[in-house]
């Protein structure tokens, strides 16, 4: 009853949004799931120069998910915003089988700072849609996702554009936030 | 410091002490430094001002949509639908669900704006009231200016920058054109500043993309203009497809997918050598004669054509084939006209052959079990070898002296079709 009560109370007076930082290659989706969670409706985006940054409301949980550009020389930034995040979305295009290896690399890379080594990773195997998709399993595989077994990942496919797999993912995440 | 790309006097909300909106005069420097002081004399003087970079920075106006973002499958002009669901906390005894639908045409809604403004207006002051606009077949453009409209006073040209350390100013403006003209701005230095940036991969892998590959690449024929819409200086380039874009086009061939356009940016990725190589053996002029070579100059796109439509064209173009050259001959097998074409070095038959092909036609093999990239690679054709390879050429095969692609280049000796496979080998 008393842990009832107090996750209540700190659902209810916890008002500081959750941070989440969406990083993954130039044209993953990232900016289009941003919005698909946001506005409820499939926006066509233009290349993010930079980062967007919107308040996302999901089952009382408030998130603050930053959206930074996945072109070469705006990934430098990502390490910028790796400072209190609590839980980071990588975005990976299952159909651009040619640059999983660049989508590894750079997954990796982040996820050996220092800073992350308590975020919790959702993996969106976007573009489920496109011919020649990577399943769950290629992907959980070629992403050498379980080299993050001491962790907390999930992977979760999706197709941003029919809004296919967002919500699974982010009740994933908010029930392990809500353990946190 | 760098010089001054403009300058003015804004408001600066301070959300601080004393909530309330100051004066500022701001300047935006070209070297992507945004300054604010209290007044002009302290600018001049260099005197109380703060400033603010860039690089780390985006800019929104507040209640707006993402900029340049629409809602695709909505055409204008149709019989609206809007459902008014309201919940009324306090009226919940008479009024648990009240939901009225309204069917109306177009002309009539700006009648209802006021109305509808008033309404919400004055019951969200009183009540804690939850509203929910269902919309279907509607034009986004008016949905956008309707939320416009609820949400904010007319008069507030309001513009907030976003800093990653979760710092945010708010500006205002004194009218819709220097709003427009500060945010425009601030756009084209954030760009500046991240595009002066060097990325991981220069450390990582060992080269760096030089001014003199990208001058190449613009220099090429047809790189002048956008290849789809026609707009100048595009600065978005389709590997695959050895073209350049404008960054709205750029949307479209994204949403096609990477399978049918890979894109890149010219001054936000780095270019290594060999696709630097590509675009510049390539380029508009010969992309259009493949893609566009049935496309009536009454069919083509305007650069000031709506994303919408430019995007729908551009499925057409590429997807559908609606506008490319047909094949040159019937009669002879498709995997064999390509052997042939890349034996000659022909990069725009090849281009044209690989629109038309499948796998299986990429990947034919001729008498003694050698495909088109072994061609490619005996020549030693990079150029066509990386495009035989984004089409689907299956670096694996072996002709019947047991010999890959791979092998046809050491070979012949060929340094850049070598390093081109080995780059493109999957790796274990």
């Amino acid at each position: 009853m008393g842990l009832m009560f107090s996750r209540i109370f700190k659902n209810i007076f916890s008002k500081k949004p959750i941070r989440i930082l969406m990083v993954g290659l130039d044209a993953a989706g990232k900016t289009t799931i941003l919005y698909k969670l946001k506005l409820g409706e499939v926006v066509n985006t233009i290349p993010t120069i930079g980062f967007n940054v919107e308040n996302v409301e999901y089952r009382n949980i408030s998130f603050t998910v930053w959206d930074v550009g996945g072109q070469d020389k705006i990934r430098p930034l990502w390490r910028h915003y790796y400072h209190n995040t609590q839980a980071v979305i990588f975005v990976v295009d299952s159909n651009d089988r040619d640059r999983i290896e660049e989508a590894v690399e750079e997954l990796h890379n982040m996820m050996s700072e220092d800073e992350l080594h308590s975020a919790v990773i959702l993996v969106f195997a976007n573009k489920q849609d496109l011919p020649n998709a990577l399943s769950r399993e290629e992907m959980t595989e070629r992403l050498a996702l379980h080299n993050f077994d001491n962790q907390t990942w999930y992977i979760q496919p999706a197709c941003a554009t029919r809004g296919e797999g967002l919500e699974a993912g982010l009740d994933w995440l908010s029930e392990e936030l809500e353990k946190l | 410091m760098g010089s001054t790309f403009l300058q003015g006097n804004l408001s600066k909300w301070s959300g601080t002490l004393n909530k309330e909106w100051k004066k500022k005069y701001v300047t935006l420097c070209e070297n992507g430094l945004l300054t604010y002081h209290p007044r002009l004399n302290e600018y001049m003087q260099n005197v109380n001002g703060k400033e603010i970079d860039l690089l780390s920075t985006t800019v929104k106006i507040p209640g707006k949509r993402p900029p340049r973002a629409f809602s695709p499958g909505t055409s204008p002009r149709t019989i609206i639908q809007l459902v008014v669901w309201m919940s009324c906390d306090m009226l919940t005894n008479k009024m648990s669900t009240n939901r009225s639908s309204v069917h109306f045409s177009l002309p009539q809604v700006e009648l209802w704006f006021p109305f509808f403004k008033h309404l919400l207006h004055s019951i969200t002051r009183r009540l804690r009231l939850h509203y929910i606009f269902e919309l279907s077949k509607f034009d986004v453009r008016w949905f956008v200016s309707f939320l416009t409209f609820l949400s904010e006073p007319d008069d507030a040209y309001e513009f907030t920058i976003v800093s990653l350390s979760e710092e945010s100013w708010l500006f205002r403006a004194d009218g819709p054109e220097e709003q427009q003209a500060w945010v425009s701005a601030i756009q084209a230095q954030i760009l500046a500043r991240l595009q002066a940036s060097e990325g991981n991969k220069v450390k990582v892998r060992g080269y760096e993309t030089s001014s003199v590959t990208i001058q190449t690449i613009i220099n090429t024929p047809g790189n002048s203009v956008c290849v789809d819409c026609g707009a100048p200086n595009p600065t978005w380039a389709s590997l695959n497809l050895g073209a350049l874009m404008c960054i709205e086009c750029c949307s479209g061939h994204r949403a096609l997918g990477a399978h049918l356009s890979r894109v890149r940016s010219l001054h936000l990725d780095h270019w290594p050598p060999g696709q630097a190589g590509i675009l510049a053996a390539m380029g508009n002029q010969l992309a259009n004669s493949v893609w566009e070579a049935t496309c009536s100059t009454t069919d083509k796109l305007c650069p000031n054509t709506t994303r919408q439509e430019k995007e729908h064209w551009i499925e057409q173009k590429y997807k559908d084939k609606a506008y490319l050259a047909p094949l040159p001959q019937l009669e002879l097998p498709l995997g064999q006209q390509l052997a042939h074409a890349t034996a000659d070095g022909n990069v725009r038959l090849v281009m044209q052959l690989v629109a038309h092909s499948e796998r299986d036609d990429i990947n034919a093999t001729d008498g003694e079990g050698r495909t088109a990239l072994h061609v490619a690679c005996q020549q030693g054709n990079s150029v066509l070898a990386q495009l035989l390879i984004w089409y689907g050429a299956d670096m694996d095969k072996h002709d019947v002296h047991g010999q890959t692609a791979l092998n046809s280049a050491q070979l012949a000796g060929n340094a850049s079709c070598v390093h081109l496979l080995l780059q493109n080998q999957p790796k274990p």
